[in-house]
């Protein structure tokens, strides 16, 4: 096994120029997935009030401590109007005397002097909160209710939240950093890079003109050399794609049906990567032009299949031009298993069997070019 | 009489219009150290490719170690080591790695190929390189370590290909001593040059190739016999009357002379005596004499003769 160990040699010094790439790829996912819970947890702003509560009764504390809970009740610094003023707090409300007797008989004038600045959003909420909790005290007095009652049920009715589901401004869909799905859909870009930098690199200094000659010299046979480094290159392919896998995982907090699905397409992506990264490794001589390439490559194939820019913002010419590569139809299946795209399971098989016909073609394409070189070479 | 490690006949090796190798026909025995000496394009390259089936060929055979080679002959290939004229070593591994990774080629059992490893780099004398990757190692270590790599199995049969174009002067004699050892140690060595002196230093049997063909062998005081030339004689002489000049080029065995930049050169064939008479002629018309020199013929001298052209290419 002197090639494959020769295969794990070259590949360690290789690695670590994919490890900036898949480090930098971690944190920006993990930045990803932070900004998107950040964004998919709906929290009420609170409003900034002082209040002043002049009627002193059970009634208007309960008001004062359940305005407490929906808004953030200060001590100002300084006089109220420069609070005001200075945007230090958006409303200034006074609960006046007599608040709770006339809530009783259902009076609703002149409960409470309210100052604010005109055109101030937390003003307006504030009078909606206190139109909405007067209107609730004084139905439930007028049901029949005692006074602690009716306080107790208006405080239980404004209590009810509505349902709040972020959506992206793209016609409804989801948004695409949500949860781990921005790993899968970068996940092919850095695939690319990944084999490129090692496996591109690996090969080329093993197919090195003067070392093939060697080698070709040597009493090794062609199918026991040819044998061991595909089992390199399959071992390193299988490592990488698993490694992404567990980190996915870990970023995704694990995977359910659909996320099976994606782990399947990526497995297949890695595959095309890795036949790209062998077909460049053939097509060029030297390492330092595996960093062009690579960047070419993995970068004009992100941009035009959608992995940059999602596929919907894409115009049709580019679209056109995307089919023809592979990280189209993963990020078209990327995308319906995610919610990014319309779900269709027909759809997302078709994507799938369209990429591993790449592989084939992509397969047959190294080979071919392998046994051109090999006719050159006589 | 010694075994033929490696019989060549009647190869023929066409590029298109282009006959590269054309009806070659060698026979190099156990134990030699035999020099394929040409100018660049003459076919000495092609010729080792054919030998190690690197390359197909259109008419003739090889047989080595009395075996027919061919492409799948892994026995015969297991015995022969090949140092090229380009440094083929990989400079991701160290100097330790990739004479490992070579032998391990040939060698499988680990113990034996440790052993081996270990004695390469002692001939080579890397051993304080042993950590050190290519790129910090100098041309010339760079050229030991390529040989290095090619004869740590210790092979019977050492192929070397032009191993010292572009090393330094301390570094080529260093490489010429260690295949003059390895020849010593047993094997059986082919040593392409188109530096005629490290092939008249080294190799016990010539064969000098010119267009694909071989155009004469044998040892180099063989192939030397074979010019009309045995010395060319120098004389320093600032001024040289037409007479006199006459009087020379009249001697019995001098086939040529002229006077130039104040040197008389005379080309003798064959005779005794030569300096003498020359000198003899000169006293008696008293000219003042100089520096004097003979010149032993060399093989380019052979090869000039025979193809009526220079064997070095002008940058050489």
């Amino acid at each position: 096994m002197q090639v494959y160990k020769l295969f794990m040699q070259i590949l360690k010094k290789k690695m670590p120029v994919a490890m900036i790439y898949v480090v930098l790829f971690m944190v920006l996912c993990l930045a990803f997935a932070a900004k998107g819970s950040e964004e998919t947890t709906f929290e009420e702003s609170k409003v900034s009030i002082v209040i002043t509560d002049n009627d002193n009764t059970a009634e208007s504390k309960a008001l004062t401590e359940y305005i407490g809970k929906r808004c953030r009740v200060v001590e100002p610094k300084m006089p109220k109007n420069d609070a005001l003023y200075f945007n230090h707090i958006s409303f200034s409300l006074t609960i006046n005397e007599g608040y709770a007797k006339k809530l009783a008989a259902g009076d609703t004038d002149d409960l409470f002097t309210e100052e604010y600045v005109h055109e101030n959003y937390g003003a307006a909420y504030m009078e909606n909160f206190l139109g909405e909790y007067v209107g609730c005290v004084r139905a439930a007095v007028a049901a029949g209710d005692d006074m602690s009652a009716a306080v107790k049920s208006a405080e239980e009715a404004m209590d009810i939240d509505t349902e709040v589901k972020m959506v992206s401004s793209d016609s409804g869909k989801m948004n695409g950093f949500e949860s781990g799905s921005g790993f899968f859909r970068y996940l092919p870009f850095i695939l690319i890079s990944v084999m490129m930098y090692t496996l591109s690199a690996v090969m080329v200094a093993i197919n090195k003109k003067e070392v093939r000659f060697r080698t070709n010299c040597s009493s090794i046979s062609p199918t026991s050399y040819g044998g061991q480094l595909l089992a390199g290159s399959v071992t390193f392919v299988m490592a990488a794609w698993v490694l992404f896998m567990v980190l996915g995982a870990f970023v995704c907090g694990g995977f359910d049906g659909k996320g099976w699905v994606q782990v399947l397409n990526s497995g297949i992506f890695a595959v095309i990567s890795a036949l790209v990264a062998v077909i460049v490794s053939m097509l060029i001589n030297a390492e330092q032009t595996i960093n062009i390439v690579s960047n070419v490559v993995g970068l004009a194939m992100s941009f035009m299949c959608g992995v940059f820019v999602p596929q919907s913002m894409l115009s049709d010419g580019v679209l056109a031009v995307g089919r023809f590569m592979p990280m189209y139809w993963y990020t078209k299946a990327n995308d319906m298993l995610t919610g990014a795209a319309m779900y269709s399971a027909g759809k997302v098989t078709e994507c799938i069997a369209v990429e591993a016909g790449f592989c084939a073609a992509l397969a047959a394409v190294a080979l071919l070019i392998f046994k051109l070189r090999v006719r050159a070479d006589n | 009489m010694a075994e033929n490690v490696v019989e060549i006949e009647g190869l023929v090796k066409r590029y298109g219009e282009l006959t590269a190798l054309d009806h070659l026909t060698l026979e190099i025995r156990e134990g030699e150290v035999f020099g394929l000496l040409g100018p660049n394009g003459s076919g000495k390259t092609t010729t080792i490719n054919c030998l190690l089936s690197l390359l197909s060929y259109d008419k003739g055979s090889i047989r080595i170690f009395g075996r027919e080679m061919s492409p799948t002959a892994y026995d015969i290939k297991k015995d022969i080591g090949v140092i090229m004229q380009n440094v083929a070593v990989f400079e991701e591994l160290t100097v330790q790695e990739n004479i490992d990774y070579f032998c391990g080629l040939y060698i499988t059992d680990k113990q034996k190929r440790r052993q081996c490893v270990e004695e390469a780099i002692k001939f080579v004398g890397l051993e304080d390189f042993r950590k050190f990757r290519p790129k910090k190692l100098s041309g010339g270590l760079l050229r030991r370590l390529n040989i290095a790599c090619g004869i740590a199995h210790k092979p019977k049969l050492i192929i070397l290909d032009e191993p010292t174009v572009a090393v330094d002067p301390q570094s080529r004699n260093k490489i010429l001593e260690g295949i003059e050892e390895l020849n010593r140690n047993g094997a059986t060595v082919i040593y392409t040059s188109h530096y005629m002196e490290e092939v008249e230093q080294i190799c016990t049997r010539i064969a000098i190739m010119d267009k694909g063909r071989k155009i004469a062998e044998g040892t180099k005081e063989e192939l030397k016999a074979m010019t009309k030339n045995t010395e060319t004689i120098k004389v320093a002489v600032s001024e040289l009357p037409e007479a006199v000049l006459d009087e020379i080029s009249a001697l019995n065995h001098v086939y040529s002379a002229f006077h130039a930049d104040g040197m008389l050169t005379a080309a003798c064939s064959g005779g005794r005596h030569n300096l003498i008479r020359v000198l003899e002629v000169l006293q008696k018309h008293d000219l003042h004499i100089g520096q004097v020199t003979t010149v032993q013929p060399t093989l380019n001298d052979v090869f000039l003769e025979i193809t009526g052209k220079a064997l070095r290419d002008k940058e050489d």
